[in-house]
């Protein structure tokens, strides 16, 4: 994936493209991970911000979307090994669902009293079902480029995703966010 | 998607499930995508083959001129004394030049008689400030 140093060339261009064609899919596998989207962003922007810094030191990464993948997913777990002193014992999600005190319309509050039902139920879901779900919803993947995203089989993707799908419509119809099939 | 809808059995019910299910879904991670999407500026490319090996360079010149410049230092310095001292060689005449050197340069030596330079061997004088061996009979 990487090779020796070569000599720095600027290539804003080519980090432009990278960024506008992979940041989305980056963000979706740390999404995956904390469902936290701004940490996602923040973690997605550190990985192509590395990125650039190789390049900078004349590196030649022959494979620029799955390092990014792999630097990101790295960093989403370096993340998880201080997380517990940043939020205490509160994790993330939490934190995330607490709003100012300010009045919502009633409609925007059901919507986020829905969501974040949702959150709880994906967040019990594992990681990887999870990376598949942002992937395929977030992103509006299909299962070959969430294969390939994932380095593995369309067909394995479908499994997973049906699995995903039926647990989430269990639980969800449990707690009556969505209606029985 | 109303949480609250009544829900009727059937094939027609069940598909609407899925598609109340998939709507959720999507509704809830693209409400968390930021939009517009942000972009992201890169810094300056940091141009650590040229600035920093600039300074690299630099600095390896500078410490080799320094070790350079104390070796030379050295070497000159050693030259001066060695030329002070074979000056002061040079006025002594030979035949008083251990007594010269042992006066000189151990004041606590006890006082021999001096001995006629032919009695001397060459290696008596080598070694300044040692006694002189007395010759075996």
């Amino acid at each position: 994936m990487k090779s020796g140093p070569s000599e720095p060339v600027p290539r804003h261009a080519e980090f432009d493209a990278l960024y506008r064609k992979h940041s989305r899919e980056v963000w979706a596998l740390v999404y995956a991970r904390w469902l936290n989207a701004d940490l996602a962003l923040d973690i997605a922007q550190e990985a192509f911000l590395r990125l650039w810094k190789q390049w900078g030191q004349g590196e030649t990464i022959l494979n620029p979307r799955a390092w990014l993948l792999r630097v990101a997913r790295n960093l989403a777990e370096d993340h998880a090994k201080s997380s517990f002193r940043r939020n205490g014992t509160h994790p993330p999600q939490i934190m995330n669902g607490i709003r100012a005190q300010a009045r919502l319309p009633l409609e925007q509050l059901e919507r986020e009293e829905t969501f974040e039902q949702l959150r709880e139920v994906i967040a019990q879901l594992s990681q990887a079902d999870r990376e598949i779900l942002t992937l395929r919803y977030a992103l509006d993947y299909n299962a070959s480029q969430i294969a390939d995203v994932l380095a593995i089989t369309a067909t394995a993707v479908h499994m997973r995703l049906s699995r995903a799908r039926q647990r989430l419509a269990e639980r969800l119809t449990a707690l009556g966010v969505v209606p029985n099939p | 998607m109303n949480s609250l809808q009544p829900h009727r059995a059937g094939s027609l019910e069940r598909d609407r499930s899925a598609d109340d299910l998939d709507g959720l879904l999507s509704r809830f991670f693209r409400a968390q995508m930021l939009e517009p999407w942000p972009a992201l500026e890169p810094p300056a490319m940091p141009s650590v083959r040229t600035e920093g090996g600039a300074a690299r360079r630099l600095s390896g010149f500078r410490s080799r001129f320094a070790l350079a410049a104390s070796l030379l230092i050295l070497l000159l310095g050693q030259l001066f004394v060695s030329s002070q001292f074979s000056g002061l060689a040079r006025l002594a005449p030979d035949n008083n030049r251990g007594r010269l050197e042992a006066t000189n340069r151990i004041d606590s030596a006890p006082a021999l008689a001096p001995k006629p330079a032919s009695s001397l061997k060459k290696t008596d004088a080598h070694h300044p400030g040692e006694r002189t061996p007395i010759p075996r009979r």
